[in-house]
C-alpha cells in the first residue's frame, strides 16, 4: 500500500484528501505544522507528500528546499506535490515547479481529481 | 612659480632635518660603543664608518623616493589629461605630502591645457567652445556621480562609461567602449516599447528626445538581476560622438522587496479559495455518496450548487489574472499545445454549469487541427469565459456551439456561438474594456464586465486576436485566433521552456539579440 504524507493546516480540506485518498486505497497520515511535517517528512519514507504552502511555524518553500537539498543524504525518495491556494509571483512559482514534483491549486480542483492527480504520480513509482 | 620655490626650501629642510637625525644617531652610537661597551679604537671607527654608510643609503633612498613622487603623479596627470579618462583613475593629488601645492597647481595647468586642446580640435565653431576647464571638470563630476551612466554612439556602441557603471555590471571601461550596447546590458522592459525602438524611433522623429522608464531589468547572470529606473535622453547630430545618453537608477533592493511581498489580491485570493476548495470538496462528496438515493430535485439542486462553487472558483482565478495583467505580472510560457483535447477538457468541465441553466455544448473541431503555441490553463480560461459568456446571454437559446477551425491565413480560429439576445451594434465596440457589461442585460444576468477583457489580454499575450460579430436577436460569435506553433520562427522558441509573453510586459530589448 503507498504511504501519503498530507501535510495541510486547514483540517476541512486534509479531512476531505485523506477521506477521499484512503477510499482510493492509500495510507495517509495528516499533519497540520510545518516543522512537525518535516520530521515527519524526513524519517516516515512517504510515496507521496502532498505539501501546503501557507503552515504554521515553518512554510511549505521553505520545507521543500530542506527536502530536496542535495547535501542531505540519503536523499528523499518520496514525490513532492505542492497544495496550495497562494498565487506567488512567477518567479517563486517557476522556482518551487522545478524543484516539486507536481504543483496544484486547491480551489481548482476536487479531491477526486486530487486521486486521480496522485495516482498518476504512483505509478511513475517503482513497485 | 612661487610653488617651485616653496618645494625646493621643503626638501631642503627636509634633507637638513634628515641630516641632523644621522649626526646625532652616529654620535650616540660611537659614544656608546666607546664608553660602554669598552671597544678599541679601531673597531669603534670602523663600526662608525659601516652605520654612516648604510644610513647613507638609506636615506638617499628616502630622498629619491620623496622628491621623485610629485614627478610621479605629475606624469600620469598628463597621461590622464590626455587620454580623457577612459580607461584609468584620476591620479591622486594627495599623496605626495611635501609637494601638494606644486601638484595640484601644475595639474590644473595640465588638465586646463588638456581642455583647450579638447575643445580647440572638436568640430565645433567658436559659439559651441566651452570654458577650458569645463570638459575636464564635467568628466571629473560625472565620473564622482553615483549614478551609472552610459553614453552610445548613433550605432549604439558605447562611447562612455562612469565609473559608477563600470561598477554597476562589475566590468572594466575598456571591456565596454566600443562594444555594441547589447553585448553588455541584456536589459528587459515592462512595457510596449524598449529602448532600442524608441532611440530607433527618436532617429526618425525627432532632434531631441527624454524617456524614462520604471523596473527595468539587467540580468547578471542566472541568480542575479538588477532592477533600476532608467533615463534616456537622445539627441541626434551631437558633436561628441555620443548620440544617446542613459542613466540607470538602481533599485533592485526596491523591487525585489515589491515582489516578494504578497499582494493585497493574492492574499485576498488565498483567503477566497479556501472556504471554496472546502465547498466543492464537500460537494462533491454529497453527489457521490448521497447522490443515488436523492429525489431528482435535490439531484438537480446538487448540481446548481456544484455548478455554482466552479464558477466562483473560475471568477476568483479571473480576478487573479486581471490584477496581473494590471500590475503587468502576467507571463506566459508559450508551448506546442494540443488544442481539441484543451477544448475537450474545457467542456467536460463546462457541462454541467451549461445544463443547469437548460443549455447544451457542440463541439465541433476539424479535422487536422495542428498544434498551437499556447498554455493550456490560460486557453481553458479563455474558453471557459466565452462559454460563461455564452451561458448567460443565450436568453431562451438552448445551444451553444463551440467550433475550431484552420482559418485563411494559417491561423487556429476557435470561434463560441450562442443563439441567444445579441448585443446591439452600439456597443460592441466597447466589450473588450474593462468592467463593461451590455447595457440592457444588466437586471437580469450577473458578472462583472472583467471575462472579455481577460480574453483580450490573453489572446494577445498569444500572439492572437479577438473579435466578435452579433446580431441583436440572433445571437453572438465569438472568434479568437491562436498561431500554430511551427510558425514561430526559431529564434522566438530557443528557450527550453518555449517563449515567454506578456500582456503587455518583459520585452527583450533587441529584436536581434543574439545571446
Amino acid at each position: 500500500m503507498k504511504k501519503i504524507l498530507c501535510i495541510e493546516d486547514e483540517r476541512f480540506i486534509s479531512e476531505l484528501y485523506s477521506r477521499a485518498l484512503r477510499k482510493a486505497g492509500y495510507e495517509v497520515k495528516t499533519i497540520e505544522d510545518g516543522e512537525d511535517g518535516l520530521h515527519e517528512a524526513v524519517n516516515g519514507n512517504y510515496d507521496v507528500i502532498l505539501l501546503d504552502i501557507m503552515l504554521p511555524t515553518m512554510n511549505g518553500v521553505d520545507m521543500l528546499y530542506k527536502m530536496k537539498d542535495q547535501n542531505v543524504k540519503p536523499a528523499m525518495m518520496s514525490k513532492i506535490i505542492i497544495t496550495t491556494n497562494l498565487d506567488q509571483k512567477e518567479e517563486v512559482r517557476k522556482k518551487v515547479e522545478e524543484m516539486a514534483d507536481g504543483y496544484l491549486i486547491k480551489a481548482e480542483m476536487t479531491p477526486r481529481q486530487l486521486v486521480e492527480y496522485v495516482k498518476q504520480v504512483t505509478e511513475q513509482l517503482p513497485q | 612659480m612661487d610653488y617651485i620655490q616653496k618645494y625646493k626650501k621643503r626638501v631642503f629642510s627636509k634633507i637638513f632635518l634628515w641630516f641632523v637625525v644621522g649626526n646625532v644617531i652616529t654620535v650616540v652610537a660611537g659614544y656608546t660603543s666607546v664608553v660602554y661597551f669598552k671597544l678599541d679604537d679601531l673597531y669603534a671607527y670602523g663600526l662608525l664608518i659601516s652605520i654612516i654608510l648604510s644610513y647613507g643609503l638609506i636615506i638617499s633612498q628616502a630622498i629619491t623616493n620623496a622628491i621623485s613622487r610629485p614627478l610621479d603623479t605629475i606624469s600620469q596627470t598628463v597621461s590622464y589629461a590626455s587620454n580623457n579618462s577612459r580607461d584609468m583613475n584620476q591620479p591622486d593629488q594627495n599623496n605626495a605630502k611635501i609637494a601638494r601645492e606644486l601638484i595640484h597647481s601644475l595639474s590644473m595647468e595640465i588638465y586646463n591645457l588638456a581642455a583647450t586642446t579638447a575643445t580647440e580640435t572638436t568640430e565645433g565653431s567658436s559659439e559651441t567652445q566651452v570654458a577650458p576647464t569645463d570638459q575636464v571638470v564635467a568628466h571629473q563630476f560625472i565620473d564622482q556621480l553615483g549614478i551609472p551612466i552610459v553614453g552610445l554612439d548613433k550605432d549604439q556602441k558605447i562611447t562612455r562609461v562612469n565609473r559608477a557603471a563600470c561598477d554597476y555590471v562589475n566590468l572594466p571601461a575598456d571591456k565596454m567602449i566600443g562594444e555594441p550596447m547589447y553585448d553588455v546590458f541584456k536589459f528587459s522592459f515592462q512595457s510596449d516599447e524598449s529602448l532600442d525602438s524608441w532611440i530607433q524611433k527618436s532617429k526618425n522623429n525627432t532632434i531631441t528626445a527624454v524617456r524614462s522608464w520604471d523596473r527595468v531589468r539587467h540580468v547578471i547572470n542566472q541568480d542575479e538581476a538588477k532592477q533600476f529606473d532608467l533615463v534616456a535622453s537622445f539627441s541626434a547630430n551631437n558633436s561628441s560622438g555620443t548620440e544617446t545618453t542613459l542613466a540607470l537608477y538602481d533599485q533592485t533592493h526596491r523591487y525585489n522587496q515589491d515582489d516578494q511581498e504578497i499582494t493585497f489580491v493574492a492574499l485576498a485570493v488565498h483567503e477566497l479559495r479556501t472556504p471554496l476548495t472546502i465547498m466543492r470538496g464537500y460537494i462533491e462528496v454529497f453527489e457521490d455518496e448521497l447522490g443515488p438515493t436523492l429525489q431528482p430535485e435535490m439531484t438537480d439542486f446538487m448540481h446548481k450548487m456544484h455548478a455554482s462553487a466552479q464558477q466562483l472558483a473560475a471568477f476568483v482565478s479571473n480576478i487573479l489574472n486581471v490584477a496581473r495583467i494590471e500590475e503587468n505580472q502576467l507571463e506566459l510560457r508559450l508551448r506546442s499545445v494540443d488544442l481539441p483535447a484543451i477544448l475537450k477538457s474545457a467542456v467536460a468541465d463546462l457541462e454541467l454549469r451549461a445544463s443547469v441553466h437548460d443549455k447544451r455544448i457542440e463541439l465541433n473541431v476539424s479535422e487536422g487541427i495542428p498544434a498551437v503555441a499556447g498554455e493550456r490553463v490560460s486557453i481553458h480560461e479563455i474558453i471557459n469565459n466565452l462559454v460563461d459568456n455564452a451561458i448567460k446571454y443565450s436568453g431562451t437559446g438552448d445551444k451553444i456551439v463551440l467550433s475550431c477551425q484552420v482559418n485563411q491565413e494559417g491561423q487556429v480560429e476557435v470561434s463560441v456561438q450562442d443563439f441567444g439576445i445579441g448585443i446591439p451594434q452600439a456597443v460592441v465596440g466597447e466589450l473588450f474594456q474593462k468592467f463593461h457589461r451590455s447595457h440592457k442585460s444588466k437586471v437580469q444576468v450577473g458578472g462583472t464586465g472583467l471575462g472579455l477583457y481577460l480574453c483580450k489580454a490573453l489572446v494577445r499575450a498569444h500572439g492572437g486576436n479577438i473579435w466578435v460579430r452579433s446580431k441583436e436577436g440572433e445571437g453572438s460569435i465569438f472568434s479568437f485566433t491562436l498561431v500554430p506553433f511551427d510558425q514561430l520562427t526559431e529564434e522566438q522558441v530557443s528557450g527550453e521552456d518555449g517563449i515567454i509573453r506578456g500582456a503587455h510586459g518583459w520585452i527583450k530589448n533587441h529584436s536581434m539579440y543574439r545571446g
